[in-house]
């Protein structure tokens, strides 16, 4: 499923926090039966953060409030990152748009800054709306962000200076994955690609993985 | 549009049909694929640059083959359409994904060394104007051993970059 430049990338750092079961499985699998998600299974489903930060029309968001009983996508990432993030995002965006609108439109991606200093609300709206205009973003301090991440277990961000004063913020490259049962059952690292998601997030659509 | 370096050159159909030829792994052009440039010992394999989403940064990607019998070093990337090249290293530690400038990047004998999405990649900052799905970016880099080599690489939207990473232009 993945090009094997970036799994050698994800494998040291997918690894660490979360542990996962299944694993980046063979489309169609090629032992026993079809898995059910392309996706990482979380060995253990997790509940949604209850978190509230600004969404970019300036408004307090409550992430579990405001997401209950949809299938929602969360990532943390900053509209500096040339790479992982924008890819992300856009090959999310590319087959949302290919899915049928009833099953699209029940989908949620919720995009929370790790770069609120840079990422102003206008300048997150702007580069979600390359995207998907209906794709969330919020922002908030860093403690904050990091706070909710760690209660998920994924890493803190952190900011990484550079010789020539600009910096980068390290970041989880992981999208997580909650059903309608406000868990997350699936996760899924930098790598995952569009027929993986096309695959799943009908699926994730349909309800929570059976078992 | 000149101004930028922003423009289709005339080679751009061969150049295609070059990279059609790299189809397979991403880090492994096919021996007989015509180069986006070759120079000492090195062939510029593949090359691509996704449209930036903001007018501030950007990434450009390619994959340079030492075909020679020593190490050269890959020491400097320029863009005509950016005030500012560096070279980056994304590594995976501790959970997450760190990016930061390195000041070079070794290039082995007898490999062919990627830049490229989720690994390490070449980040474009200062931009200098706009471009879009379409256009063509000239890089030059400069090595060690081989000097100075310049080619075109094609402007493609981010959603197509796992295709082309994995399987060249489609």
């Amino acid at each position: 499923m993945l090009n094997p430049t970036i799994r050698s990338a994800i494998v040291p750092w997918c690894t660490v926090t979360l542990v996962i079961t299944g694993a980046c499985t063979a489309p169609g699998g090629e032992r026993g039966a079809a898995p059910e998600y392309r996706g990482w299974m979380l060995a253990e489903p997790m509940p949604k953060p209850d978190f509230t930060l600004r969404s970019t029309d300036g408004e307090p968001f409550s992430f579990r409030k405001e997401t209950k009983g949809s299938v929602t996508l969360l990532f943390f990432g900053y509209t500096y990152c040339p790479d992982v993030c924008p890819l992300h995002m856009a090959n999310i965006a590319a087959v949302l748009k290919k899915l049928p609108p009833r099953v699209a439109s029940q989908v949620k991606v919720v995009f929370v800054t790790t770069d609120a200093e840079r990422d102003t609300p206008e300048r997150l709206r702007q580069w979600l709306g390359n995207f998907d205009p209906k794709f969330i973003g919020l922002t908030g301090p860093l403690d904050e962000v990091n706070a909710i991440q760690r209660s998920i277990g994924l890493a803190a961000s952190r900011r990484e200076e550079w010789p020539d004063g600009g910096y980068g913020m390290g970041h989880s490259a992981q999208v997580i994955g909650y059903t309608k049962d406000d868990l997350a059952h699936v996760m899924y690292p930098f790598g995952t690609r569009q027929e993986d998601w096309a695959h799943d997030l009908p699926r994730l659509v349909e309800g929570p993985p059976s078992g | 549009m000149g101004s930028l370096g922003l423009r289709v050159p005339l080679g751009v159909p061969w150049l295609i049909i070059a990279l059609a030829a790299c189809r397979g792994e991403s880090n492994r052009a096919a021996p007989d694929a015509t180069p986006l440039a070759e120079r000492g010992g090195i062939a510029v394999t593949t090359g691509y640059a996704p449209e930036p989403i903001t007018p501030d940064v950007a990434a450009v990607y390619f994959s340079l083959r030492n075909t020679g019998t020593e190490a050269d070093r890959l020491l400097t990337v320029a863009a005509d359409v950016a005030g500012e090249a560096q070279i980056h290293a994304q590594r995976g530690e501790g959970g997450m994904m760190r990016m930061e400038p390195i000041a070079g990047l070794e290039i082995p004998p007898g490999t062919v060394t990627a830049l490229a999405p989720g690994g390490n990649h070449v980040m474009l900052m200062n931009l200098r104007g706009r471009y879009a799905v379409g256009d063509s970016l000239q890089v030059h880099i400069t090595l060690e051993r081989a000097g100075q080599l310049t080619f075109w690489v094609p402007v493609i939207a981010y959603e197509d970059v796992e295709a082309m990473a994995e399987r060249g232009p489609p």
